[in-house]
């Protein structure tokens, strides 16, 4: 199923929250939504969710309006919000019996997709527990499940992350890669880049409602580390829709070649022997930067093509310097954030 | 087997929030508290009451424990299924990501009448818990059949409270929960002394006669009238946001008028044509007819200008069904020629109304109260959408009545209080601008032109009320010209879009 957001405009008064953006993705993958606070992710995604209209512009399921049918729209998407109805009368399991039901699932059908999410979910203990009396992870847990118990080919999730520890992130992390192997088409915003980049394929990059940046991930490293230009319109110009499957993307160019910013170097060297290992690195035209720890470590930062700093790696091991690390400096998710948005908000 | 299939088929038939509601307000503590402890109490109260039995033949300490029995359930039915409904509703309501009429694909009539049902079941399971009890009362002697059916006049209004919960509710607004509970209040005051005053009367009467079921037919009727009114309104609330969502209720509103004529019939067929009260027909299909353009403009002020897409997709190709569709469509141009539509009705009624004095006075005097009212729907109307004053309508309409009746009445103060002295064409604006000044002048007149009361000073004439009407009329239709534009504008935006592009949705999204 295709997802297309198309010169999506949202106006608050005379705030313009989010300002004719465009972009699309398609199922079997997870998108990251990227922006400051105020950016204007979670009106956009409130109106990917039916729960909004769009000033102007439109979301469309498969070419189907969301704005025009967004009853038929409900059955192809879940929608997970960042929180969930603390009721002190009502349990797990009447809950998400209460959503497959409002979703017109009956009698063994029902029964077998509840039991089917709550196994996915892992909530087989907490169904006889009232929504009041679970942790942030839990109710995480089950707020995933109010948003599958239809089967949506669709899942939209705002900061899905936001509160959890360390293992409830993980076992997120987890189910929705099984999610995206499952073809559904997962679009979540969140704060915690790192978890994206881990997961995301691509990534849609907002600031002050406008669009700054959208591709995969790769074309998005890419051209902040410099290197060739992505296939895909990374930054689409009004009207345009910027294509974010990766599915897409790979069949018609080879993967981007990701430039370097540089390869960073520990090496370790005979007791006094550093500072001229050192002097001898900064000969290097290729190197940017050296530093001395102790009197037997040296901290290199060498910067260029593959090819050229693998020339210069070689020349490190040919002079038999023991290598204790050797870790690529490429620019990852956090730092695209930061370098690419002023963190203006509205 | 057979009943085994026929729960599950059941189960699968009820509605999704019906059957939420249920589960919460069973496993709500404070229902199973409040239910705990009006059991308790009645035990206790059964044996005082029986220990207290003095055999006597003319014994009626039934009575006694029957009204404290219902009246008790009446009081844990409007605590549990109208406040603990809008509590409810509201908090669900409140968190616009948790609205679950927004997340599924549940209709907004399956939302309402689940609540809906549940309460009603909810009243029924307090009434069945106090069956042992009303038996305990009978035997207690002084009874009679009458005194027991009083439990029929309080469904109703049980019910007409749990509508109200539910549409309060709906709104997920902290303020109009608070204005909620000022109406419970209130309505307590007015509610609990005309209850003892109809129960009094049963008692006193010891049997049932047709006025006994005229007058809860009546009851059932102006319930069963509101009722759908508020359940409409609550519709329109929860229905999703730039939907065609006063549909509904705008029809209703415009039929009230004639559907008014098919509950004049049974009390035509009972009273019979010649002895059915002369005045009654016209009063009441002009009762109806206020309500209908009042609630109409009160709603006018509310609306935007113009609809969106998805109401326009709806719009009927044909000019007659596209007028149609324009009329009851969301939108302040259907509301407001709608509400002018339903006035015409008692306005040309008038002059063929068969009314005594009295009657005539307060007639004029209500439909110019109605005529000002929606001259200021206009007024406000106009200077909300046809200038740049950044004032919504509602606020106009608010800063409008509260400054007419403030200037109206100053007259009077000025006058020590007297309307009898102040020149008529001042007395005339007062009325053009102040409803509540109209509705006094109204009473004035009413006293004046009863025979043998007229005041020392002379009295109001019912051609200057006539004046009055004639002149809200003049200034209610020079405002709609003003607001003519708006409108026309409105209907040639309210056609359907070109739709060639559009694709449906499909089977799968369809659920089929």
């Amino acid at each position: 199923m295709k997802t297309e957001v198309r010169n999506l405009t949202r106006v608050f008064g005379k705030t313009v929250a989010v300002n004719d953006i465009s972009f699309s993705f398609e199922d079997g993958n997870i998108f990251g939504f990227i922006g400051p606070n105020g950016a204007g992710k979670t009106t956009t995604i409130r109106i990917m969710a039916t729960l909004d209209l769009a000033t102007s512009g439109d979301v469309f399921y498969d070419g189907v309006s969301a704005t025009l049918y967004p009853e038929a729209v409900r059955r192809v998407v879940g929608y997970m919000p960042d929180s969930l109805p603390g009721y002190k009368d009502i349990q797990v399991w009447e809950y998400l019996d209460f959503f497959a039901r409002s979703f017109g699932l009956k009698g063994a059908e029902r029964t077998r997709a509840l039991n089917d999410i709550v196994e996915f979910t892992n909530l087989g203990e907490l169904r006889g527990k009232f929504l009041y009396a679970l942790s942030k992870g839990m109710k995480q847990r089950v707020s995933l499940a109010r948003a599958l118990i239809h089967n949506p080919k669709v899942l939209i999730m705002d900061e899905p992350a936001a509160g959890l520890d360390p293992r409830a992130r993980h076992e997120l992390r987890t189910l929705l890669k099984i999610l995206a192997d499952q073809k559904k088409a997962i679009f979540l915003s969140s704060h915690i880049l790192s978890e994206l980049q881990d997961i995301c394929d691509g990534a849609v990059i907002i600031e002050q409602g406008k669009l700054l940046s959208a591709g995969t991930l790769n074309d998005l490293l890419a051209q902040v580390n410099g290197g060739a230009p992505a296939p895909t319109p990374a930054q689409p110009q009004p009207g345009e829709s910027a294509d974010l499957s990766a599915s897409d993307a790979a069949p018609a160019a080879p993967q981007p070649q990701a430039v370097p910013k540089g390869v960073s170097i520990m090496l370790k060297t005979p007791r006094g022997e550093a500072e001229p290992v050192r002097l001898k690195l900064l000969e290097h035209p290729l190197t940017r930067s050296v530093d001395l720890f102790d009197d037997d470590e040296v901290h290199a930062v060498i910067e260029g093509t593959d090819a050229e700093v693998s020339r210069v790696v070689g020349t490190v091991f040919a002079a038999g310097l023991t290598v204790l690390s050797f870790t690529r400096n490429q620019m990852g998710l956090e730092e695209l954030f930061m370098k690419i948005t002023q963190g203006k908000v509205q | 087997m057979v009943g085994k299939a026929f729960f599950e088929n059941l189960g699968e038939s009820l509605n999704p929030v019906f059957i939420k509601e249920m589960r919460q307000y069973f496993q709500n503590r404070r229902m199973v508290v409040f239910m705990g402890l009006l059991l308790i109490v009645q035990f206790i109260v059964a044996l005082f009451f029986a220990s207290a039995m003095t055999f006597d033949t003319d014994g009626d300490e039934g009575v006694a424990f029957f009204l404290l029995i219902i009246f008790a359930g009446a009081g844990l039915s409007v605590l549990l299924c109208s406040i603990g409904a809008e509590q409810r509703f509201a908090e669900e309501r409140s968190d616009k990501e948790l609205n679950y009429s927004m997340l599924t694909t549940l209709k907004p009539s399956a939302v309402i009448l689940g609540k809906l049902e549940g309460a009603m079941v909810m009243i029924l399971c307090i009434f069945s818990m106090l069956l042992p009890f009303l038996t305990a009362a009978y035997f207690m002697r002084g009874l009679s059949m009458a005194s027991l059916l009083v439990t029929l006049y309080l469904f109703p209004i049980l019910i007409l409270y749990a509508l109200a919960g539910i549409f309060a509710g709906s709104f997920g607004q902290k303020w109009v929960t608070v204005l909620f509970f000022v109406g419970i209040f209130n309505s307590a005051f007015g509610l609990v002394p005309a209850a003892f005053s109809i129960i009094d009367d049963l008692m006193d009467r010891g049997s049932l006669d047709s006025s006994f079921w005229i007058a809860l037919l009546v009851e059932y009727e102006i319930a069963l009238l509101l009722g759908v009114m508020l359940f409409l309104l609550s519709l329109a609330v929860v229905s999703p946001p730039k939907s065609n969502r006063l549909l509904p209720a705008k029809a209703y509103l415009f039929a009230l008028p004639f559907l008014s004529l098919i509950l004049m019939l049974p009390y035509y067929i009972i009273y019979g044509p010649a002895d059915f009260p002369p005045d009654a027909f016209y009063f009441i299909e002009f009762a109806f007819c206020f309500f209908s353009a009042a609630v109409l403009g009160i709603i006018a002020i509310f609306e935007m200008p113009t609809n969106s897409i998805r109401v326009y997709l709806k719009c009927p190709l044909n000019f007659i069904g596209r007028v149609l569709h324009f009329l009851f469509s969301t939108g302040f141009s259907g509301s407001l020629i709608l509400a002018f539509l339903i006035l015409a009705i008692p306005v040309a009624m008038y002059p063929f109304g068969d009314l005594s004095g009295d009657n005539t006075s307060q007639v004029c005097g209500f439909l110019c109260i109605l005529v000002s009212s929606l001259g200021y729907v206009l007024l406000s109307l106009v200077l909300s959408w046809r200038t740049k004053l950044p004032l919504p309508a509602w606020l106009w309409m608010i800063i409008f009545e509260v400054a007419g009746n403030v200037l109206a009445w100053i007259p009077v103060a000025v006058n020590s209080g007297e309307m009898r002295g102040i020149p008529f064409p001042v007395r005339i604006a007062s009325m053009l601008i102040s409803p509540t000044y109209c509705f006094m002048e109204t009473i004035e007149e009413s006293v004046a032109s009863t025979p043998g009361t007229a005041p020392r000073g002379g009295f109001f004439p019912l051609t200057i009320t006539h004046h009055a009407l004639f002149c809200s009329l003049a200034v209610a239709g020079v405002l709609f010209l003003i607001l003519l534009p708006a409108i026309v504008k409105a209907f040639r935006m309210h056609r359907r879009p070109d739709t060639g592009a559009v694709k449906p949705p499909t089977k799968e999204m369809l659920g089929k």
